[in-house]
């Protein structure tokens, strides 16, 4: 066998490797790599009312950098993030364990039963917690009948409690079927034979159940982490007057009058960079724990 | 043996208090989707079929519900296919570095802001002078579902015994027939629960939706137009639709599903 | 099968009248030169869509039903949930597909003076139940350039404070007075950063509430804050405020619109208008528009035209519960609606009120006064504190 056509079979094999990587990339090349470098373009522009002006300044990162608007929106942001994967995370990872280990084939159809809860429209469903979390609502009236107490609870509704409760009816679905999915690879047997050497529960859950369902786990703080740090309609309907997030303040750089959609990519931009260096960060530390 | 009557009595439990937690908004979307009440608050005076109706009478809302369907379609399948194939290649890469920039650079879209992703698909759109409407709609939603599906995939297939296929290629089985027989079957139920996903992301979707959809409309779109006048029940009975057929849907694949094995 | 041969038939037919649009226009202007004065409109063929982006309601639902299906118009509605969208869809690939718009009159005016492509003007031989507007609706500052009219007002009202009856009697003197701690709880806002920061500007008693220096929108943002913690929520949309207070989570909202007690009226709750008596409140109009490059001008026309005549204008007015702009539509609409607004502002020429009156502020500063961009930072950081 020649050098050449050795060179050329391992070009044919990184070929086949590449191929389903390729529609994709492909795909995100286009539709978000291309659009996004023209929005880091507009960052370095001026607008000037309705006008855009190139441009070459750094004015619109200075601005974010002094400003204590936004740092205060983005920390914000961030902590509604972190909370809402701490309570999402270990919620998911309990409900895929008794899926997965007290159901077993069962836990199919509940995994369904659980991805289903997502298809009744978001909008509708953060109107229905209003009618089940509101001061003449559905929870304060069973209360009130009940008479557990005797005046609405008000802080059930349009506050960070409110967020927190929508946020994750929204999340635990989410987060649930990539834990489920990783933990359906660790068998049964293993674990009872682990118990059988009288290895009590939480040693169970740290050295076999946790690192056998890590990547999932890291998935599922990934999606409630960026899912909640990104969204913004939440806040707005049910949050009370406290809730302003990033998401606001970027929405209203690009529309109407008072906008400014340099502002607003340069924000975007800051916001990015600021939440996928904390992802790593978080991901960095759970494989430096998990490993030592 | 007490005990673990009582512990697996606990664990269901909590699983149904966890599904009572996530069913408690539905329940009361169906519920008032079918009472005489317009205030979607308790008491309940009496039970009527007038907000299907209503919503049926509404050209707009049916059209909306079409039209997500559609998308959520596109989305499902798109980005379903897409992003398990892209999971599944990036696993074979040999070099971890790369493997890991490929993964992180899949996460992107879910890190920008959608307002970012809807306003900058829709200038670039414009630039390649496609007009807006459901096409350049179902591409943004396939680009906001992509980094889900991709990182759903990607957490099954990393605790996927990839040793399984090697033994089958040895036996002499193409790539092809290994992926078919062996890898297909066992990682099935993740590429359904990736495309489900897909789809749930594409209906609640409405920040990219509403700068590329044009004149057309889709729920969450019009949900948000209407709710400067206050929503009434239609939009419950739309909600309860929604979910119906999406039961519906689960529960024949589910049936196709068992037929096929 | 069906439905793509009708839609290529559709897309020949609208080929077919933009095509005669142009030949037609060529030969009004060859006219106009010969003549001097402007042809007179022909009976335009109609049908095919018509695109309509603006609030709910406006794109004349149940008023123009009939009117559509009889003139074969498939009316394409898409609704926005901020006053300004219109423009960012324009911006984004939205030219040449969007027909009639509903700015209000104060985007509408930043957006003519700014000389922002967005509205075209528009030609008033084709719509000439317009000649019945109100007087104050012809030649209103805010719809007019150059002598070319923008808009055609559909309605108008006043954005008042909107209350239970049921736990209060009457509204405070001040929006400032609106710190009491009795009303902790119980305050509803809309997230609209211009009306807020205008009536409190006002409430300070500043001379010219839209025209602001950096301390002054300081300290209207301190007297703002005095206020936040009586404040449950800040409604994202007139319709989220009114079913904030329809569920009893909140009892007075500020910047409402007297439409929100007609939604309460139909979910079986009294809710009632009144404005603090020292502050008062700003008005508001909304017009019909036609953006710039509209593929369907025709359909656009004949809409304005048809639902500018008296009888559409005031089944409009009832249904959004607001003030109508054509004088006879006035005798057409039940007093309980019409009551609420003061019609003489609009039975003179120039808009009264509502043409001197300007919510919004300057596009960009001006000397000592602050622009818009100003006031939009303001209130996030109001809503941040």
């Amino acid at each position: 066998m020649t050098a050449t056509t050795g060179t050329a079979r391992r070009w044919g094999e990184a070929g086949v490797v590449a191929r389903p990587l390729l529609p994709a990339s492909l795909f995100y090349v286009v539709f978000f790599a291309v659009p996004m470098l023209a929005l880091f373009v507009l960052s370095f522009w001026r607008a000037n009312g309705f006008v855009l002006i190139p441009d070459l300044t750094f004015d619109n990162y200075e601005k974010i950098a002094t400003s204590s608007l936004y740092r205060v929106l983005i920390i914000r942001t961030i902590t509604v993030g972190f909370i809402t994967a701490a309570i999402v995370v270990p919620l998911a990872f309990a409900v895929s364990y008794v899926m997965r280990f007290v159901f077993e084939t069962r836990g199919q159809v509940i995994l369904q039963l659980i991805l289903l809860s997502l298809f009744s429209g978001y909008l509708v469903r953060i109107y229905a917690w209003r009618t089940i979390l509101g001061k003449q609502g559905l929870l304060n009236s069973t209360l009130q009948w009940l008479g557990l107490i005797d005046r609405p609870l008000e802080f059930l509704i349009y506050s960070n409690f409110a967020i927190v409760i929508t946020l994750t009816g929204l999340l635990l679905p989410l987060a649930v079927l990539p834990i489920y999915s990783a933990m359906s690879n660790i068998s049964r047997d293993y674990l009872e034979a682990a118990r059988d050497l009288g290895a009590p529960a939480h040693t169970l859950i740290r050295t076999i159940l946790v690192p056998m369902a890590l990547p999932g786990l890291r998935t599922a703080f990934a999606f409630a982490f960026l899912l909640a740090a990104g969204d913004f309609v939440t806040p707005t309907l049910v949050g009370g007057t406290q809730s302003l997030l990033i998401g606001n303040v970027i929405a209203d750089q690009f529309r109407g009058i008072g906008s400014n959609w340099p502002l607003g990519a340069a924000l975007a931009f800051v916001t990015i960079a600021i939440v996928l260096a904390l992802y790593f960060l978080v991901m960095r530390l759970i494989r430096w724990v998990t490993t030592w | 043996m007490v005990n673990a009557l009582s512990s697996n009595l606990l664990a269901r439990g909590f699983l149904a208090l966890v599904l009572l937690y996530l069913y408690a908004p539905i329940m009361v979307i169906v519920l008032f989707s079918f009472t005489t009440s317009p205030r979607l608050s308790m008491p309940i005076e009496g039970l009527t079929l007038a907000w299907y109706k209503n919503a049926f009478a509404n050209p707009l809302i049916t059209k909306a519900l079409t039209n997500s369907l559609i998308l959520a379609a596109i989305a499902a399948i798109g980005a379903g296919l897409m992003g398990a194939a892209f999971a599944f290649g990036v696993m074979k890469l040999a070099q971890p570095r790369l493997r890991q920039a490929l993964l992180a650079a899949s996460l992107l879209p879910a890190v920008v802001p959608l307002l970012v992703i809807g306003i900058s698909l829709a200038v670039l759109f414009h630039g390649l002078g496609l007009p807006q409407g459901l096409r350049n709609t179902a591409i943004g939603h396939v680009l906001v579902s992509l980094p889900f599906v991709v990182l759903t995939m990607n957490a099954r297939l990393e605790t996927f015994d990839f040793t399984t296929l090697e033994a089958a290629r040895d036996l002499g089985a193409s790539s092809f027939q290994t992926f078919r027989d062996i890898t297909f079957p066992q990682i099935r139920p993740s590429i359904v629960g990736a495309a489900l996903l897909a789809a749930a992301l594409s209906l609640d979707e409405f920040v990219v939706t509403w700068f590329n959809i044009g004149n057309e409309q889709s729920v969450p779109v019009l949900v948000w137009g209407l709710m400067r006048r206050g929503v009434d029940p239609s939009i419950n009975a739309l909600a309860s639709m929604l979910l119906f057929l999406l039961v519906c849907l689960v529960i024949g694949s589910n049936f196709i599903g068992r037929r096929n094995t | 099968m069906k439905e793509f041969l009708r839609h290529i038939l559709e897309s020949k037919l609208n080929e077919d009248v933009s095509r005669r649009c142009f030949i037609q226009g060529a030969a009004g202007l060859a006219t106009l030169t010969v003549l001097g004065a402007p042809a007179v409109a022909e009976e335009k063929k109609l049908g095919g869509p018509l695109n309509f982006l603006g609030w709910d309601g406006e794109h004349g639902g149940n008023v123009a039903k009939e009117f559509l299906a009889k003139n074969n118009i498939q009316m394409q509605a898409s609704f926005q949930s901020a006053a300004d969208e219109a423009l960012t869809r324009f911006n984004t690939g939205g030219r040449g597909s969007m027909d009639i718009l509903t700015p209000n009159k104060d985007f509408q005016r930043a957006i003519l003076e700014s000389k922002t492509e967005l509205f075209q003007p528009l030609d008033m031989a084709r719509i000439p139940s317009a000649q019945g507007l109100f007087p104050a609706f012809k030649d209103a500052p805010w719809l007019t350039r150059d002598g070319k009219t923008y808009g055609i007002p559909m309605i108008w009202g006043d954005e008042p404070c909107v209350y239970n009856p049921a736990k209060w009697d009457a509204m405070p003197e001040k929006y400032t007075d609106f710190a009491d701690p009795k009303y902790k709880g119980e305050l509803v806002l809309l997230d609209d950063p211009f009306g807020n920061i205008w009536l409190f500007a006002k409430s300070l008693g500043m001379k010219e509430p839209n025209r602001l220096t950096a301390a002054e929108l300081e300290q209207v943002v301190e007297a703002m804050l005095t206020v936040k913690p009586n404040v449950v929520t800040i409604g994202a949309s007139h319709g989220d405020m009114a079913d904030v207070m329809v569920r009893g989570d909140a009892s007075l909202g500020i910047g409402g619109w007297a439409y929100q007690t007609l939604i309460a009226k139909d979910k079986g709750v009294k809710l009632v208008v009144g404005s603090p008596a020292k502050d008062g409140t700003f008005f508001w109009s909304d017009a019909y528009a036609l953006a710039v490059d509209a593929p369907n001008a025709d359909n656009a026309y004949a809409f304005i035209d048809f639902i500018t005549q008296p009888e559409s204008n005031a089944a409009l007015a009832k249904e959004l519960g607001s003030g109508c702009t054509v004088e006879k539509a006035f005798d057409l609409i039940d007093a309980s609606v019409r009551d609420i607004y003061p019609y003489d502002n609009v039975r003179q020429p120039g808009g009264g009120i509502l043409g001197t009156q300007i919510v919004v502020p300057p596009q960009n500063p001006e000397g000592d006064i602050v622009g818009s961009a100003a006031w939009v930072e303001a209130w996030q950081k109001y809503k941040v504190a």
